[in-house]
């Protein structure tokens, strides 16, 4: 399916993932300020479509999916917020219920998943592990559908008996795909599925991700620092700051006309090597301490545009245009950065 | 950057600071001893012939997938990793034939710096510790010595003030500001040449222009030749004078950056360059054509090396080495590849 046939899904079906004032925080004691890893973030994913969660490293972008996944190492806790799949909350269950979303309706490729899996297992048995779970597939089907699974991301059968370490990375790439995709499920979340794969791996990941989505029509968040990749990859981008969405919009907009200028000046540290810019930009000054967050607007204290006014309220998204949200006093002198 | 010296290539003028002539640097794969009494010995090739020269002050990358060989031979042109055969002149010396101490003195001048600043860095020392190591190692023993060169450094790659750095220890610094320590604990020795493996990859966008300027302000401040291993392309452009693109453990294309990403010649050079996305929305996901799993340099085919892969293959190639050779560009940078299909460039007319 091409981006002009999920605009036009986007219109006629219903939202698959509605995520409500979502925040989540690190506590590493009892007594310790908390991190706010994540802190009051709306998002919502059609099915078939694809979002993408940009961000430097820190900003809550992981911690979101984890989130969603209910997936969070023990320190993680999600204190506030709703999380409804395809009309069901699944936000709040309790932990042993985790397994029965996990696979089946949501699914994750996690960060760094070559590196991932049980270097003991063969990759057949991982593979198979999601089905016995599920139960989706009957026992004696399992042999055979994990044959097909392997089929639809490029990995010969014969993977099925080896070990992880005997796969290159981009086979155990594929291989993370292929157990992701095991149940079916409803949303994909894929963290960094391309960081740390050279640019032939990569763009291979990235056109089965598309590919894989226009057969089986799942959601798909992707999350990365990769902003190139992740604006081609996605019918919508979000931008993540501090822990906070600070715009949000379909690719082409967001790229064409952001309206906050952290966006801004993170597309202008992209180096397209096939038109280098004459002096690549850079950020200068460090994210905020999550710990203590400061009251005013988060990126003020690195923002060329900030005012007396940014510093003492907190600007929250407005409607730019449609679909289109962005989180700054002045969006409209953004352009002029 | 790039595109200023190719104007003006600074490199081209001088003497060459490195020159390496046919590397090679095999490893022995390891089988088992029962299979070894009956099989020979299998040799993974991870640098097969290398040669190339690089002048003082030129920023020079080598790029290619995971696996082509770039990381050993960065490292065997330190000496890092011992080369199984060719020769490498550093200002003329022969490090192929220096002692083990003759070697050590004279890392002194050659220095490498590693990818993953969180493995390369000692999280139990401070800056300053990590600063005053190399000194020690190389008898550079006066505190006060010791202070001028770490305040040099740190100044030199922008950690500045000085005195906040100091007493840091690396979980207190981001990753660029890591990537910036790694980078001024090679310039406490004051080295002409830096063998960087993949100095940006581990960056977010927004610092990596950072460290690139860096390494762009090193070479034209401190006259530092700089040998970059990548898989960055954009990097290796807005940084390089010239890019050399690495196969199998071969130098299958070189030119000037601008060059080799503009009018790559080589097939290979050419489904890399296409596997790059740009970041336009509306442009398509970029497709390299070759698929992606990278053959081990263990059984070399006979003929090209890079012709299973090859869409452009002839059954010429199958059968036959390419020969490294000049061959004629859009710009004209002195084009050098090994490819049957790329016409070779006409010597001109007597």
């Amino acid at each position: 399916m091409s981006k002009q046939t999920h605009d036009r899904a986007r219109t006629t079906e219903e939202t698959l993932l509605s995520v409500r004032n979502l925040s989540t925080h690190y506590r590493e004691g009892e007594d310790d300020v908390p991190v706010r890893a994540v802190d009051g973030v709306d998002l919502e994913i059609a099915r078939g479509e694809t979002y993408g969660l940009v961000g430097e490293s820190g900003c809550g972008k992981s911690t979101l999916g984890l989130s969603l996944i209910r997936a969070l190492p023990p320190q993680g806790e999600i204190i506030d917020g709703e999380i409804h799949l395809d009309g069901r909350e699944i936000g709040q269950p309790a932990r042993s219920a985790v397994k029965d979303v996990q696979w089946a309706d949501i699914s994750m490729i996690y960060q760094g998943a070559q590196n991932a899996f049980n270097p003991v297992k063969t990759v057949g048995e991982q593979i198979r592990e999601p089905l016995r779970i599920h139960d989706v597939v009957p026992e004696g089907e399992r042999a055979g559908h994990v044959e097909e699974l392997l089929d639809k991301v490029n990995l010969q059968p014969d993977i099925t008996d080896q070990y992880p370490h005997e796969l290159s990375g981009g086979m155990k790439q594929r291989a993370a795909i292929a157990m992701a995709i095991a149940c079916e499920p409803e949303l994909l979340i894929a963290d960094e599925p391309t960081t740390a794969l050279d640019v032939i791996v990569q763009a291979e990941v990235l056109n089965m991700l598309q590919r894989l989505q226009e057969e089986l029509n799942f959601g798909m968040l992707v999350i990365s620092h990769n902003l190139a990749a992740i604006m081609k990859l996605s019918d919508r981008v979000g931008v993540m700051y501090g822990g906070e969405l600070v715009e949000t919009a379909p690719s082409e907009v967001l790229y064409d006309s952001p309206r906050h200028p952290y966006t801004a000046r993170l597309l202008r540290s992209l180096i397209d090597p096939r038109r280098p810019p004459e002096q690549v930009e850079t950020i200068e000054g460090t994210p905020p301490d999550l710990r203590d967050p400061p009251t005013g607007c988060r990126f003020a204290d690195r923002c060329d545009l900030a005012t007396e006014q940014c510093t003492a309220e907190a600007p929250s998204l407005e409607a730019m245009s449609e679909r289109h949200e962005a989180a700054c006093f002045h969006h409209d002198e953004v352009s002029e950065l | 950057m790039s595109s200023e010296s190719a104007v003006t290539p600074g490199w081209a003028s001088e003497e060459p600071i490195l020159e390496v002539r046919n590397l090679e640097k095999h490893y022995v794969k390891s089988t088992g001893w029962l299979e070894s009494f009956f099989a020979d010995e299998k040799r993974v090739r991870a640098v097969d012939g290398v040669s190339l020269s690089i002048d003082r002050g030129e920023i020079f990358s080598v790029v290619g997938e995971s696996g082509c060989g770039k990381t050993t031979l960065g490292k065997t042109l330190l000496r890092v990793i011992e080369p199984t055969e060719g020769e490498i002149r550093f200002k003329g010396t022969d490090l192929s034939s220096l002692s083990s101490t003759e070697m050590q003195e004279m890392r002194e001048h050659v220095q490498i710096v590693y990818q993953d600043p969180f493995e390369a860095l000692n999280p139990k020392r401070t800056v300053n510790g990590l600063l005053r190591q190399p000194m020690e190692i190389h008898d550079i023993t006066s505190r006060d010595e010791q202070r001028e060169r770490i305040y040099r450094a740190l100044e030199d790659v922008n950690l500045l003030p000085v005195e906040d750095y100091l007493d840091r220890y690396p979980e207190e610094l981001s990753g660029g500001q890591l990537q910036r320590v790694l980078f001024a604990r090679a310039l406490v020795l004051d080295p002409e040449f830096i063998v960087a493996d993949e100095p940006s990859s581990m960056l977010d966008a927004s610092v990596r222009a950072r460290v690139l300027d860096l390494i762009d302000e090193l070479r034209n401040e401190r006259d530092i030749s700089f040998f970059i291993i990548t898989h960055d392309i954009g990097a290796a452009r807005y940084l390089s004078d010239r890019i050399g693109v690495m196969y199998l453990g071969r130098i299958v294309e070189m030119g000037s950056a601008d060059g080799i990403v503009e009018d790559p010649k080589h097939p290979y050079s050419k489904a890399l360059i296409e596997s790059i996305p740009s970041p336009d929305p509306r442009e398509p996901l970029g497709s390299s054509g070759i698929g992606s799993e990278v053959p081990e340099p263990v059984d070399l085919p006979i003929g090209c090396r890079f012709h299973p892969r090859c869409p452009a293959a002839t059954e010429h190639c199958r059968r036959a080495d390419p020969e490294w050779r000049s061959v004629p560009s859009e710009t004209d940078d002195g084009r050098m590849t090994e490819c049957h299909e790329v016409e070779p460039k006409q010597q001109p007319p007597e």
